[in-house]
């Protein structure tokens, strides 16, 4: 089976002939694996190792400047604002360069009515959508495709600042659902011509969320029921009523609402954080199996940075061996990238464990 | 119920213009200002604390409830100051070099606050140095690291190196962050590691109360 079809069988809920193995990393760890195996762009890699790469194609966003702006996942780093308005700063953190927002820019737009002053409300026509199709159908000769990211709570609280948009969601949920509106139909909007640009050669579509920390969800259920589940739904319907799959992302301890996730139309679950309290694989595969697909899981906070190629090979086992059990419905995985100065040879352990399973 | 049981209720629920009424109306009650922060603001924040380790409440709740507990203070303070009544317990606190992520260390410095112990917030992205000049200049009894990032865990036991080796003061360290471990808190020699800004005020309590 090629990449693609290994990904599309394992969506269709179709024998494989292994599980599939794909790998998210940081732009640092992508230049070492090129240096490593002699090639000079990230598709060239994918293939070298034979990873089942799902591809991520974001469009990118171009400021009335032209500049482009950063904050785009997977990107590199880049000075400037993100396309939502956001001040980003690049910091280095030992061998890690990365962007994080330096301030909150609609930090004093406090009512609904302020909003329509907010000067950087993405224009729907800014994104390339061309390029973002040019990218995927090369993509796509061997590897299923993701695109574009994007995001509600993610998005609020990087316009709001993370503590008061925590603070607005009982303080101000008049102006938490007028700002939502717009965020979402900003990039409903968005999807839309990005379906229509980018055809066939699109499998998924990378909804991202997180809405629970390390141990524990963030807000109450009841908050993400009031704001955030319908408009879950109405993506979920969106993306399927043009035939594509619905990859969602939350980091964490997000068992409480998983289930209520799921029925809103999710069709992979991501990273399967599993070192979080009630984030056993053995009981999320029992429970939640029959109607998802796993993608994440191999332990990206102690195992791959700080393991051994053992540790690491161990670790992809039980992951195989519980998300993956009966040999479907699983795309292992890095949980979330993996960060500089991750051993090399933990990556590959982790890709040839996959391989020889 | 009595004014003080008012005022821990409205802590509790986040209302911050209660808080301070009712504030207001115990200092008129002549209601000493250290037992309206011991016997009625701490226990208040404690409980917010056991509610959120228990997922009974979330960040948003907690948020109300500290600032609520800010507005009493700012009443309160004053009167404290005038009397040379200072908290117990000094604290800095700061995220590690190279580490802009500081919702946690907002938290945790926050809860202590509601703990009533003095806290110095040292901000994001600080060096080793700077903590050990905060320690020299505030000789704090506890100081608290914070990382987020796999990557800037090493910056983590570099600050703790530092400071034993630079500060001069018997502080004692605790760290947090969403990839820390008890395991790692051993490995790089620092005192104590919560999993939660709720246990953050538990083990800070304890590791103080430690010392002799």
């Amino acid at each position: 089976m090629t990449p693609r079809e290994r990904i599309q069988a394992t969506l269709h809920g179709d024998p494989v002939d292994r599980l599939p193995v794909d790998l998210w990393h940081t732009p640092e760890i992508g230049a070492r694996l090129r240096r490593h195996l002699g090639v000079t762009d990230d598709l060239a890699a994918y293939r070298a190792l034979g990873l089942d790469k799902i591809v991520w194609v974001f469009p990118s966003y171009r400021a009335e400047s032209g500049a482009a702006a950063g904050g785009v996942p997977g990107a590199e780093p880049t000075e400037g604002r993100s396309m939502w308005g956001a001040p980003l700063r690049t910091i280095q953190a030992g061998e890690a360069r990365y962007e994080e927002f330096a301030g909150a820019p609609m930090q004093s737009y406090d009512t609904p009515a302020a909003l329509d002053d907010y000067p950087w409300w993405p224009r729907v026509e800014r994104f390339d959508y061309d390029e973002a199709a040019r990218r995927a159908q090369e993509a796509a000769r061997d590897f299923a495709v993701i695109g574009p990211w994007v995001s509600l709570l993610e998005i609020y609280t990087q316009l709001r600042g993370a503590e008061q948009a925590m603070i607005d969601l009982i303080d101000n949920e008049e102006l938490v659902s007028a700002a939502l509106d717009r965020i979402e139909s900003i990039q409903t909007e968005m999807m839309r011509r990005y379906f229509a640009a980018v055809g066939p050669a699109l499998d998924l579509v990378f909804i991202s969320d997180d809405i629970a920390s390390q141990q524990s969800l963030l807000i109450s259920p009841a908050m993400w029921e009031r704001h955030l589940q319908p408009r879950l739904r109405r993506w979920c319907e969106l993306v399927h009523a043009h035939g594509l799959r619905v990859f969602y992302h939350t980091d964490g301890a997000a068992r409480p609402l998983l289930g209520r996730i799921l029925d809103c139309g999710v069709d992979v679950l991501n990273p399967i954080q599993h070192a979080c309290p009630g984030m056993d694989r053995t009981e999320l595969r029992r429970e939640f199996g029959h109607r998802v697909v796993f993608h994440g899981g191999v332990d990206n906070q102690t195992v791959l940075p700080r393991g051994t190629p053992a540790d690491v090979r161990a670790e992809t086992q039980e992951c195989l061996r519980t998300l993956g059990a009966g040999r479907r419905g699983y795309v292992c995985c890095s949980c979330h990238n993996v960060q500089a100065g991750t051993p090399l040879e933990n990556v590959l352990a982790m890709i040839e464990t996959v391989q020889a399973s | 119920m009595t004014t003080l049981e008012l005022l821990a209720q409205a802590v509790a629920a986040g209302k911050a213009k209660d808080a301070k009424a009712l504030t207001q109306r115990a200092l008129d009650e002549a209601i000493a200002p250290t037992e309206i922060v011991d016997r009625t603001l701490v226990p208040a924040m404690t409980e917010v604390g056991d509610k959120f380790k228990r997922s009974e409440i979330f960040v948003p709740e907690m948020l109300i409830a500290a600032r609520a507990m800010k507005e009493a203070m700012e009443l309160i303070d004053p009167r404290l100051a005038a009397a040379g009544i200072t908290p117990k317990y000094t604290a800095v606190i700061g995220t590690v070099q190279g580490d802009l992520h500081d919702i946690g260390k907002n938290l945790v410095a926050t809860m202590w606050r509601g703990a009533n112990f003095r806290v110095i917030d040292l901000g994001a992205n600080v060096p080793p140095a700077k903590f050990v000049a905060a320690i020299q200049e505030h000789r704090p009894h506890l100081a608290g690291l914070s990382a987020l990032l796999t990557t800037t865990m090493p910056a983590m036991a570099e600050t703790v190196r530092a400071i034993r080796a630079n500060a001069g003061v018997p502080v004692k360290i605790m760290i947090g962050g969403a990839p820390i471990t008890q395991q790692f808190c051993d490995e790089i020699g620092a005192d104590g590691f919560a999993p939660d800004a709720g246990s953050a005020v538990d083990k800070a309590r304890a590791l103080v109360e430690s010392v002799p």
